[in-house]
C-alpha cells in the first residue's frame, strides 16, 4: 500500500511538473539498486501546497525493488522554484505558465527546501544514528521518540540534528516531532540489539536524577563506575570491555525530556559478574519535597520488559544536595557466561 | 444505577420519618428481583459483599445482585488495596517484577511510588478509563518483621524465607487470621540456596558441608586447611537478622558461631558478596539469587558426590542447601485483585519471571538417563553385600526406559512428614495430573533410603514412604479420572545413594521418593 502511494504521489508530483521523463529516469535509477538492501529505510515528509496531493512520499522497498536513500534525492532530479518574491517581474509573471502548476514548496530564508527528513543507520553497540535536517526549524526543539523511548534534542542554526540513539528494540522505528506538529520517520533493523542488556532511565526537566552502573564489583569513583560523569563511549562496550551511558536530550531547553540509557554487552562479554544499577536522585532547590515523574524501560536478552512509571518523592528541602540512593528500583544484570 | 440508588435512598429517608430508623444500610437484591437481602455493609473486595444480616454475616456475589441504599459502594471507583511486608530477599526486585507483569498480564500500566527502597507502593491504572484499580503497598525488611506486620492488621501478605514459626501460628489464630501452618495458607513463590562463593581469582572450586561447619565453628581458619596456600580465612556472613543469616544459621546447625579468626557480619547479601569478590583470601555464605561478581563454589562430598547449586538441583532438593522462599496469606477474603494476583503466581508467565530475576523457578524438568550416568555409576561402584548385582539390573531395567521428573519427595529431618517443598509438590502434581497432562503415561513413585540399618528393612520404608507419597497425591488429586493414568511404586532402598550416609545432611538427601514416568504399559 505505502508502495502504491509513493507510486501515485510520485507520479502526479512529477507529471504535474510535465517532466514525464524524469519519471523513468527515477525508475531507471531504481532498478539499478535491484538486490540491494540498505538496512536503513527513509521516509521524509515534503511539504506541498496543493492540497489535493498527498504529503507523504514514502519509500517502500520492501516489493519489487529498491530505491537508494535518501529517496528525496533521487524524486528530485527536476529544478526546484526559487521563492518567487527573488524574481524579476517578468519571471513572476510567468507564473501563468505552464510551471506555475508547481506546489509552491515553501523555503528558508537560505532557499532550502523546508521538508523535514530524518535518516538512520547502525552505528555500532546497537546504536542507531539519526540524521534530522529540517532547514525551516532553525534552533527549535524536537522531540525524538522510539516506542516509550523520548528525549528532546534543539536542532542547529542550520536546522540540523545528528545523534546517536541506543535501539529500544530490534525494528526501530524513530520519529521526530517539532512543535508545529511538522514530523518524519526513520526505521532501522537493529540486528545485534539482543548482545545488549540495557536500561533506560527517563524523566522530564531539572529532575536532578541519576543513572549508576558499578560494574564487577567497583566502587564510585573506580573504572568500573559509570554514570553520566563517566559515561565511556559505545565503542567500549562495541570491544566486549564493558557498557557504557548514553545521554540524550538537551539541557538549555525548558522543560526538555530526557533519558540516561545504560548498554552493557551481556552477550558478547566473556567475564562473569554482576553489574549494579541504582539511581540516584539529588535533593535540589527544584525537586526537594516534590514528587519528581520517571519512567524506567529495561531490555534483557533482547527482550522488552513492560514499562514502569515511577514516582519518587524527593526529601524535603533541609536536605538540599543530598542524595535519594535506590539501589532496588532497577533490576542487577548478571552476567553468565553462555 | 446510580439513580436507583438515590431513588431508594430518598425512598428510605421518607420510609425513615414513618418508621424507626433500622440499622440496614444496603439492600442486595438478585438480577430477577426474586430475593432480597437488607443489611449492614461490612465490606466490598471488587467481587464480593459482605453483609450483616438478621441471617448472619452472609457473602454475595456482586455480579448476581443489584446493589441499593446509601451503604452502597461505587463500584466504578472501588481501588483494590493490600500490603505486602517481609523478607528483603523476595521483597527487593522479585515481588515487584511479578507484580509489573501481573499488571502487564491484566493490561494494567502500574506505576511505582516510591519512598526509599523499603518502602513503596504500587498503583495499577486501567489505561481504558485512566481510574486506578489497584494500591499495593510494600514494606520490605525482614521475615520476622513481615509476621508482625501481619499479625497487626499492617499487612495482607508476608514474604518469608522460612515456614511460620510455632509462636507466629499460635498468635495467628489468637488474631483470628485463620491456621497459617495449613496448605491454603502459603504458597512457594521461588526457590533459592544458599551457597558458600570465593573470590574469582581464588583457585578454590569445591568445599564440603563438613568444612563449611567447621570453617563457621572455628576449627578450620586457614585455607592451609583445605588444600590451599597458608592464608587465614577471611569469614564472611550474613548477620542473623537476615533471612539468609537465619537460614545459614537453621541448616548447619550453626547457632554458635566462633570463627577462629573472627567473621565480617553483613546485613545485605549485595554487600557481603561484593566484599568477597574484592578479596581472593574471602569465603563467604550468600544466598543464589545473589552471586554479584563471587563464585559459587559446589558442595563435595567425601565420598565422591558434588553438588552444584544447579536449578534442576534446587528443583529436585538434591542440593542439600535449597530455600523454598514463602508468600503466607492470611484465612480471610482479600480483594478480588489481589486473589488474581495469587492465582497468578502460578502460571507459567510468573514462573518466567522469577527465572530472570536470578531465582529458580518450579516448572517441572525431565532429567533424562544420560544425565544421571554420575548418580548410576555411583551405584554400581557401591554395590557389594548389601545391594547385589541383580537388584541393580532389575533397578536399571525398571527405569531405563522412563524419565525422571523434577518433583521430587523429602522428609523433615527425623520425621516421616513431607518438607515444605515437598508439600508443594504434592499440590502441583495433583494439579497437573488433573489437568491430563501425564495422561496414558505410567507415573511411578521410586522410594530410596539411606544405608543405616540392613538393606531389606531399608528397601520396606523406602516403599512404605513411595506408598505414602502416592496417597498423598491420590488425596490431592480430588477429581482425577484413574483410568487415564496409572501410577505405581516401587522402591530400591539405599541402592542409590546421592550423598554419603556418615553425616545426618547426607542422609537427609538420601531418604527421597522420586518421580518418573514413561508410557503407560498396557
Amino acid at each position: 500500500m505505502d508502495k502504491k502511494r509513493y507510486l501515485i504521489a510520485g507520479a502526479t508530483f512529477l507529471a504535474s511538473l510535465g517532466a514525464g521523463y524524469a519519471v523513468q529516469n527515477s525508475g531507471a535509477i531504481a532498478s539499478q539498486f535491484v538486490g540491494d538492501a540498505p538496512t536503513a529505510r527513509v521516509t521524509a515528509t515534503i511539504e506541498l501546497a496543493s492540497a489535493n496531493l498527498p504529503k507523504v512520499i514514502s519509500s517502500d522497498s520492501t516489493k519489487g525493488f529498491r530505491i537508494p536513500s535518501p529517496p528525496a534525492e533521487s524524486l528530485t532530479p527536476v529544478p526546484r522554484l526559487p521563492d518567487a518574491e527573488g524574481l524579476s517581474e517578468r519571471v513572476r509573471r510567468g507564473e501563468t505558465l505552464p510551471v506555475a502548476a508547481v506546489p509552491a514548496t515553501t523555503h528558508s530564508a537560505f532557499g532550502l527546501p523546508c521538508d523535514v527528513e530524518l535518516t538512520s543507520h547502525n552505528a555500532g553497540a546497537a546504536m542507531v544514528q539519526l540524521s534530522l535536517s529540517a532547514a525551516c526549524h532553525l534552533n527549535e526543539p524536537v522531540e525524538i521518540r522510539q516506542g516509550d523511548l523520548v528525549f528532546t534534542m534543539n536542532t542547529s542554526n542550520t536546522g540540523a540534528v545528528e545523534v546517536s540513539v541506543p535501539a529500544m528494540s530490534r525494528d526501530a522505528v524513530y520519529t521526530a516531532i517539532f512543535k508545529d506538529g511538522k514530523t518524519a520517520t526513520t526505521e532501522v533493523t537493529v540486528d545485534d540489539l539482543a548482545e545488549y542488556d540495557r536500561v533506560a532511565l527517563l524523566w522530564e526537566g531539572e529532575s536532578g536524577l541519576h543513572l549508576h552502573a558499578l560494574e564487577y564489583g567497583a566502587q564510585h569513583g573506580e573504572n568500573g563506575h559509570v554514570w553520566s560523569g563517566a559515561p565511556r563511549s559505545a565503542n567500549y562496550a562495541a570491544r566486549a570491555r564493558g557498557g557504557f551511558l548514553a545521554r540524550l536530550g538537551d539541557p538549555h531547553i525548558e522543560n526538555a525530556k530526557f533519558a540516561e540509557v545504560y548498554s552493557f554487552p551481556s552477550g558478547s562479554t566473556a567475564r562473569e559478574g554482576a553489574v549494579r544499577l541504582s539511581v540516584e536522585a539529588e535533593v535540589t532547590a527544584y525537586t526537594c519535597d516534590q514528587d519528581i515523574m520517571a519512567k524506567s524501560l529495561q531490555i534483557r536478552r533482547g527482550e522488552l520488559y513492560p514499562a514502569l512509571d515511577i514516582t519518587l518523592s524527593i526529601p524535603e528541602c533541609s536536605g538540599l544536595g543530598d542524595f535519594l540512593v535506590l539501589k532496588n528500583l532497577l533490576q542487577d544484570l548478571s552476567i553468565a557466561q553462555n | 444505577m446510580r439513580v436507583l440508588c438515590a431513588v431508594v435512598y430518598a425512598a428510605l429517608f421518607l420510609l425513615s420519618l414513618a418508621a424507626p430508623l433500622r440499622a440496614q444500610d444496603v439492600t442486595l437484591t438478585s438480577r430477577d428481583g426474586a430475593v432480597e437481602v437488607g443489611g449492614t455493609l461490612l465490606g466490598y473486595d471488587g467481587e464480593f459483599f459482605r453483609v450483616d444480616t438478621i441471617y448472619g454475616v452472609l457473602t454475595l456475589d456482586g455480579s448476581g445482585v443489584v446493589c441499593s441504599g446509601p451503604g452502597c459502594p461505587d463500584l466504578e471507583a472501588y481501588i483494590a488495596e493490600f500490603n505486602i511486608s517481609g523478607s528483603q530477599t523476595l521483597g527487593a526486585t522479585l515481588m515487584p517484577a511479578l507484580l509489573e507483569s501481573f499488571a502487564a498480564s491484566q493490561q494494567l500500566t502500574a506505576r511505582r511510588i516510591v519512598t526509599d527502597d523499603s518502602q513503596f507502593t504500587y498503583e495499577m491504572t486501567s489505561p481504558a478509563t485512566g481510574l486506578v484499580v489497584a494500591r499495593i503497598g510494600f514494606r520490605v525488611a525482614t521475615t520476622d518483621q513481615g509476621f508482625t506486620d501481619l499479625l497487626s492488621g499492617e499487612a495482607d501478605m508476608v514474604l518469608s524465607m522460612r515456614e511460620v514459626s510455632e509462636v507466629e501460628a499460635q498468635s495467628a489464630v489468637e488474631a483470628g487470621l485463620g491456621d497459617l501452618t495449613a496448605a491454603a495458607r502459603s504458597r512457594i513463590v521461588a526457590l533459592d540456596a544458599l551457597v558458600p562463593v570465593v573470590a574469582r581469582s581464588n583457585q578454590r572450586r569445591s568445599v564440603s558441608l563438613d568444612q563449611v561447619s567447621d570453617i563457621l565453628s572455628g576449627e578450620i581458619s586457614n585455607w592451609e586447611h583445605l588444600g590451599g596456600r597458608d592464608a587465614p580465612i577471611n569469614l564472611h556472613i550474613p548477620s542473623a537478622e537476615s533471612g539468609v543469616g537465619s537460614a545459614l544459621r537453621l541448616r548447619l546447625s550453626a547457632n554458635a558461631l566462633k570463627p577462629a579468626g573472627g567473621m565480617i557480619l553483613h546485613a545485605n547479601s549485595a554487600d557481603l558478596v561484593d566484599a568477597v569478590a574484592s578479596d581472593p583470601f574471602a569465603l563467604g555464605i550468600t544466598r543464589l539469587s545473589e552471586l554479584g561478581t563471587a563464585r559459587p563454589l559446589a558442595l563435595s562430598g567425601d565420598c565422591g558426590f558434588d553438588f552444584a547449586a544447579r536449578p534442576v538441583a534446587l528443583k529436585t532438593e538434591d542440593y542439600p542447601l535449597t530455600l523454598p522462599l514463602f508468600l503466607y496469606t492470611p484465612a480471610r477474603r482479600l480483594p478480588k485483585t489481589a486473589r488474581e494476583f495469587l492465582g497468578y503466581l502460578g502460571t507459567p508467565a510468573a514462573q518466567r519471571v522469577v527465572a530472570r530475576t536470578g531465582f529458580v523457578d518450579q516448572r517441572v524438568e525431565e532429567i533424562s538417563l544420560q544425565q544421571q550416568g554420575e548418580r548410576f555409576a555411583n551405584a554400581i561402584a557401591r554395590a557389594g553385600e548389601e545391594i547385589q548385582l541383580p537388584e541393580l539390573q532389575r533397578m536399571v531395567s525398571e527405569l531405563r526406559h522412563a524419565r525422571r521428573l523434577s518433583i521430587t519427595f523429602r522428609f523433615k529431618r527425623g520425621s516421616t512428614a513431607l518438607d515444605a517443598q515437598s508439600r508443594a509438590n504434592v499440590r502441583q502434581l495433583a494439579v497437573l495430573l488433573e489437568s491430563g497432562y501425564f495422561d496414558d503415561e505410567e507415573l511411578l513413585f521410586v522410594g530410596f533410603s539411606d544405608g543405616e540399618g540392613a538393606a531389606s528393612s531399608n528397601k520396606r520404608i523406602s516403599m512404605r514412604r513411595a506408598n505414602a507419597v502416592r496417597a498423598a497425591v491420590r488425596e490431592e488429586a480430588v477429581t482425577l479420572d484413574r483410568s487415564r493414568i496409572t501410577l505405581s511404586v516401587e522402591a530400591f532402598g539405599e541402592a542409590m545413594p546421592m550423598a554419603c550416609d556418615d553425616t545426618e545432611w547426607g542422609r537427609q538427601v538420601n531418604r527421597r521418593v522420586e518421580l518418573w514416568h514413561r508410557p503407560a504399559q498396557r
